[in-house]
């Protein structure tokens, strides 16, 4: 986990328990508070399969940025779990999300080409 | 009158197809065309989902009324428990849209359908030429 | 991969512009179509690091429920990995035929040609089409 250009990138790990998750709101927070962040990036190439539940609480890290008035781009989602989850008939709604963490990066970087606020 | 059976999946895009045919015939113009055969695709696809297999028949309707085009979608499947249900939007047994049968009632000019508990399903819908 | 299924011919995804993705559909799209469609699709987003996909269902003549709770998985999955999803070639029946029909698509973001598709995708990936003098 590391700060670069005012961005914070969190990995989440594989089992994404909801201790995990705590972790991830802890640093946001602990982070935020010190003032200067832009976004916050949620790498998920660690995560080999999820359920939906599971999912809902990595993609409510977005909600908790928010409170912050920080977006958070969800990044390296791997195809497998986005076939399985979409079979479970998850709907990611309005969630940001990135192919890889640079292109996550540049996408807080450039927030006004946010095709779904279009 | 054209009788299509529905055993595999690539049979409801032929019923479809032979709908649209159909009315391309009679006269009908796209926009019309294209809901009946959406319409006929929804109820093929109940018949083949939720029944395993069915039957297609479409009809030229004649008369004082106009001319108008009739298909019949039946299926000797397990029926619809509760029709009623059935016919409200979302509503759906197999995870699905469940817009399929209200939105065929808003897609044909007529709808008709009769469900009995393990005997099968018979929806008609029907589209005039005015 | 190119599959000819029941006069149907399953066109490959082409790389359009830089981070942008082209999928034309011709025909019915049934189950073994929209899984395969998605397969290709996810590899090519991944393979690529494509942010927009353009689905351009033209030649598509019926748009059932079926064919559109495909479509919205293609666009749900296709989110999660990473890119965004607009369906372009929304011909005037059609949209009348999904309205009727009582389809929501949800989030996803729909055209009535690949022109306009083609726009906002270039807004997206933050290109811009000028006409040289
Ligand atoms: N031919 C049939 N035989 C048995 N049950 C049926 C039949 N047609 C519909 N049903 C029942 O009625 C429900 C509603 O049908 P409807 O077509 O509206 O939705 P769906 O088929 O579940 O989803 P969608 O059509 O949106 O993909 C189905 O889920 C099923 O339980
Ligand atoms: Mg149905």
């Amino acid at each position: 986990m590391y700060a670069n250009r005012n961005i914070l990138v969190l990995t989440v790990p594989a089992d994404i328990t909801s201790t995990d998750i705590a972790h991830l709101y802890d640093e946001i927070s602990s982070v935020a508070a010190t003032g200067g962040l832009q976004g916050v990036v949620v790498d998920c190439s660690k995560i080999l399969a999820a359920d939906t539940i599971q999912a809902r609480r990595v993609f409510r890290v977005a909600k908790l940025a928010r409170l912050y008035r920080l977006s958070a781009v969800f990044c390296c989602i791997r195809e497998g779990v986005a076939t399985a989850l979409v079979e479970l008939d998850f709907k990611p709604g309005d969630v940001q999300t990135a192919t890889t963490v640079d292109q996550a990066m540049q996408q807080l970087e450039r927030p006004d080409v946010n095709l779904a606020a279009s | 009158m054209m009788y299509v059976p529905i055993d595999a999946e690539e049979d409801i895009a032929r019923a479809v197809a032979m709908t649209e045919e159909a009315m391309s015939a009679e006269g009908f113009g796209l926009t019309q065309r294209r809901m009946m055969a959406t319409a006929v695709s929804e109820l093929a696809t109940n018949a083949y989902v939720h029944a395993t297999k069915g039957a297609v028949t479409i009809a030229r309707l004649g008369g004082t009324g106009g001319s108008g085009i009739e298909v019949t979608v039946e299926d000797q499947g397990p029926g619809i428990k509760d029709l009623e249900q059935a016919m409200v939007d979302g509503y759906s047994t197999a995870g699905s849209l469940g817009v399929g049968l209200p939105g065929a009632q808003r897609l044909a000019d007529e709808f008709s359908i009769h469900s009995t508990a393990d005997k099968g399903t018979v929806a008609v819908v029907r589209a005039w030429l005015v | 991969m190119n599959n000819i299924t029941n006069g149907t011919t399953a066109t490959p995804v082409n790389e359009l512009w830089d981070g942008i993705l082209l999928l034309s559909v011709f025909g019915t799209i049934d189950s073994a179509r929209s899984k395969e469609m998605m397969e290709t699709m996810l590899a090519k987003v991944v393979q690529t690091s494509a942010k927009v996909i353009v689905l351009d269902i033209l030649g598509v003549a019926v748009v059932d429920s079926a064919v559109a709770n495909h479509l919205l998985k293609i666009g749900r999955a296709t989110k999660l990995i990473g890119a965004d999803t607009i369906i372009s070639g929304i011909s005037p029946e059609v949209a009348v035929t999904l309205v009727e029909l009582g389809i929501d698509l949800e989030a996803t973001i729909t055209t009535a040609n690949l022109s306009d598709a083609l726009q906002l995708a270039f807004d997206r990936t933050g290109y811009t089409i000028e006409q040289s003098k």
